[in-house]
């Protein structure tokens, strides 16, 4: 049973992590909405994501396909960004709005 | 039945992972595509309108961080049930089932209120893109809450009968994904402006 | 197994669960919209031939209803002919039985998968009957065509088109997990991922690269469906939308589905490859890794599909360069599939010929794909007969020479017989030839600046001297139409009058050749054990020039049983 014991030791210490990462978004925010907030505010929104990942999904304890998966499927959604940040974003080599 | 020992033992697959646990990764697999196409479109499209900041200083942050506490709660509440489950205690992990059907039922109210508000403020969906974009991202995953309340009212009835408990740890992850959709909408839709 | 054998005509052949059953119901929708597919081909080339006459069993065509004919060919031929028989019929039928399982990982997830398919094959045929007709926006359905009514004059077409393809991705989706679950999942003992057939690898890349590519484009579908009916503004730049979004958006997926299409055939093809030239397929793990690769890459090479769209020209180059890079993987595995060939003793049957014919035109799409695949050269080229000429002959290979390929191959499977080699071998010489004579004259054609989407060529000047290419395409494709009269014939045919096939027929060594033909309910009669990898032909010395997988070493049987026994 060491795996299940491994399951479960810790779930209200990450949800009182992930509390305590709501309240200092929360606090950034209204502190000011410059970009360097906004960073911070979705790095820790990541950090958030990555806790309720391994800890309440369980990721920690999966074979290692599916981390591959996981991190192809990551890999793939930034490919998807990266290709379309020059088109979308920028509106490089045409006409806007014609 | 608290200490009842009818705990399913998942059939031996050629690989650690029972069927229905692989199953649920590539399920989840696909819905993070789908999410993650819509918000990659959406930050895309937001990144070209800067002045976006202004339409989203209109959504209401308090109700929406109170809505990421919930959600975090229910998921809380819904990981303590497979816990529940493994340690036997089947009666317990129904109860938390429906907890977090109700905390569910409470993030689809305020996401009521929200709508309300805003629509009677002047901002539907085709009032301009960002509000498009909004009602869009939150109204599918409005959905995907609900069939994740459905989904955990039937496990609940079945687990409290002693079958298809290893259900309550499939419908866990699925509700553990909405919840980290909502992690990432949070921001994105409120804090952000 | 949970369910015994279901006992009512109506659990047994329409809702059934047994993954057969569901194969033979994803392969004759798929055969039926061929039928249909084909004929909307019929329809186009004759109006391109002879522009404006009545063509015979449609009447005239209008310049709008060609537009749909063209739309609906295209969508018909990739998302409810390729991929039903492909991936989901092939699939289903081959992935359990070469695992050794009794039936897919959930029975009752893929019957719904099949009949959330067929109401997606319900609401496409309806299209063409609602007032305004069919979706005629081109498969791609990009915006602005697509993105209102007045764009394409087609209202209730394009949305049924939009609900049909959404309703077929719902179902690829839990097909896909249904056979990745199976394929990773329900291995028999001894059996590792790297003793797994050929199929059942490229099965699972192609499913897995279907779940990560369609997402952005369900995500898409829906921005383009509220467009349309509640009036946003996603892709409409008025309201601050782009409709170069939706373009990028179909192709992220619209790409690797090409691949999602041509891996099952590549993995048909190294099984019938490998059992009629008697030898072990040659290097298994490059060919799987090729796959790998080939996988991973479709993922980045989109955007040359767009290249005259307005597309950020930094971006050519990129794309240019991996497009030209996919070509890589693709190449060693054609040619470890020579290679296979080299000395061995082949046993030419209608299967295997369909399958060197595919390598061959495949090579010929492979080719002109890197054409395409450069920039300078597509920009010139982009969106003409070249074009089309180009993809009809990687899909029409993929699709249709590695499906008949396989479905005489696996047809004792299917329905315990053996389909007839003479009407084969006629099916076979037809459609090879007409094939060509279909495709060829596209390439001059679109040399010559032939647009892929007008419905006239006529009427333009440069055109004209290029009407005797057009009429022999045509008589192309009315030929390549009659040749699968002796197919269909066969097919049918042979339930009845086939000879009884046997339980290995072509020796074959993998393990849906360990049961009956056809498998009984539960598939096989004892549980199994994999001693081997997949392919052992030929071994050194006497006895029989196959061993199959799931034969137990020879010690631990004396030797005279142990081949009686798969011979049996």
């Amino acid at each position: 049973m060491s795996e299940t014991t491994e399951h479960r030791s810790n779930y209200f210490m990450v949800f009182g992590i992930l509390v305590a990462a709501l309240a200092i978004s929360l606090a950034l925010a209204a502190v000011s909405t410059g970009p360097i907030v906004v960073a911070a505010i979705f790095a820790i929104a990541t950090v958030k994501a990555y806790l309720v990942l391994t800890h309440f999904i369980h990721l920690n304890v999966e074979p290692r396909f599916i981390k591959v998966l996981v991190i192809g499927l990551l890999a793939v959604l930034t490919v998807l960004y990266i290709g379309l940040v020059p088109d979308i974003v920028w509106v490089f080599g045409r006409m806007e709005g014609a | 039945m608290t200490n009842s020992a009818i705990i399913e033992q998942p059939m031996e697959t050629a690989t650690e992972l029972p069927n229905s646990r692989m199953a649920i990764w590539w399920f989840l697999a696909s819905e993070v595509a789908i999410f993650g196409g819509l918000i990659v479109a959406y930050v895309l499209v937001r990144l070209h309108h800067p002045e976006w900041g202004e339409y989203a200083s209109h959504t209401i942050n308090a109700a929406g961080a109170i809505n990421t506490m919930v959600l975090l709660t229910s998921s809380l509440a819904v990981v303590l049930a497979h816990q529940a489950v493994e340690e036997g205690k089947l009666e317990k992990a129904s109860k938390l089932l429906l907890t977090t059907v109700a905390f569910g039922l409470v993030f689809l109210a305020i996401k009521a209120y929200e709508y309300t508000h805003e629509l009677h403020a002047g901002f539907t969906p085709v009032t301009n893109l960002f509000w498009s974009f909004y009602y869009l991202m939150t109204g599918l995953h409005g959905l995907h809450v609900v069939g994740g309340m459905i989904a955990m009212i039937a496990v609940s009835r079945s687990v409290r009968r002693g079958e298809h408990s290893a259900r309550v740890e499939c419908v866990g992850m699925y509700w553990h994904l909405v919840d980290i959709v909502w992690i990432f909408l949070f921001p994105l839709l409120y804090l952000a402006s | 197994m949970s369910h015994g054998e279901p006992e009512s005509f109506v659990r047994k052949y329409i809702f059934s669960v047994d993954h057969k059953v569901i194969a033979k119901q994803y392969m004759i929708t798929g055969l039926f919209m061929a039928l249909l597919g084909g004929f909307l081909a019929y329809a186009l080339r004759s109006q391109l031939a002879w522009p404006g006459d009545s063509i015979v069993g449609l009447g005239v065509i209008a310049p709008h209803a060609y537009n749909s004919v063209v739309t609906l060919h295209g969508t018909i031929m990739v998302f409810w002919v390729a991929m039903p028989i492909l991936v989901a019929g092939f699939g289903n039928l081959l992935v359990p039985l070469m695992v050794g399982a009794e039936d897919m990982a959930f029975p009752r997830l893929n019957m719904l998968s099949y009949w959330v398919f067929f109401l997606s094959t319900i609401v496409i045929i309806a299209s063409f009957f609602v007032p305004g007709g069919a979706a005629g926006g081109g498969w791609t359905a990009y915006p602005p065509l697509s993105g209102t009514v007045h764009a394409s004059g087609v209202n209730w077409g394009m949305n049924l088109w939009i609900l049909a393809v959404a309703l077929e991705f719902v179902a690829f989706l839990i097909g896909g997990i249904n056979i990745i679950t199976t394929g990773i999942n329900m291995r028999v003992p001894g059996m590792s991922m790297w003793d797994l057939p050929l199929f059942v690898w490229e099965e699972l890349i192609a499913s897995i690269v279907f779940l990560l590519a369609v997402g952005p484009l369900i995500a898409g579908a829906v921005m383009l469906l509220l467009d349309r009916s509640f009036g946003t503004g996603f892709y409409a730049p008025s309201a601050g939308g782009d409709p170069l979004l939706f373009q990028h958006l179909f192709w992220f997926f619209g790409h690797p589905e090409v691949y999602v299409l041509l891996l099952p055939a590549l993995g048909i093809m190294g099984e019938v490859l490998c059992a009629f030239s008697r030898k072990t397929i040659f290097g298994y793990r490059t060919i799987v890794w090729s796959v790998i690769s080939a996988g991973l890459l479709s993922f980045v090479v989109w955007a040359h599909h767009q290249f005259v769209s307005g597309l950020d020209p930094r971006l050519a180059f990129p794309f240019s360069v991996t497009t030209i890079l996919i070509s890589v993987p693709f190449a060693v595995h054609l040619f470890a599939f020579i290679a296979t060939l080299y000395k061995a003793s082949i046993r030419f049957t209608v299967a295997m010929a369909f399958t060197l014919a595919m390598i061959a035109l495949f090579m010929i799409g492979g080719v002109t794909g890197v054409i395409n695949g450069s920039a300078a050269a597509d920009i010139f080229i982009h969106d003409t007969y070249f074009v089309v000429a180009h993809f009809h002959y990687t899909l029409v290979p993929i699709v249709f020479f590695a499906t008949f390929s396989g479905i005489y191959f696996w047809y004792p499977k299917l329905f315990g017989r053996l389909m007839n080699e003479g009407l084969g071998w006629v099916h076979f010489a037809g459609t090879f030839f007409f094939f060509n004579l279909t495709f060829i004259p596209q390439f001059a054609l679109g040399l010559m600046g032939h647009h892929r989407r007008i419905a006239n060529p006529q009427i333009f000047e440069f055109l004209r001297d290029g009407q005797g290419l057009q009429v022999l395409s045509t008589i192309g494709v009315i030929g390549l139409l009659a040749a699968q009269v002796p197919f269909v014939y066969n097919f049918f045919a042979s339930m009845v009058r086939g000879k009884p096939a046997g339980r290995n027929p072509w020796e074959a060594t993998t393990l849906e050749w360990a049961t009956a033909s056809p498998p009984p309910h539960g598939n096989f009669d004892e549980p199994q054990t994999a001693y081997r990898g997949p392919y052992v032909y030929s071994p050194p010395g006497e006895g029989p020039d196959w061993i199959p997988q799931f034969e137990p070493p020879a010690e631990a049987l004396e030797p005279d049983t142990a081949i009686s026994e798969t011979a049996s």
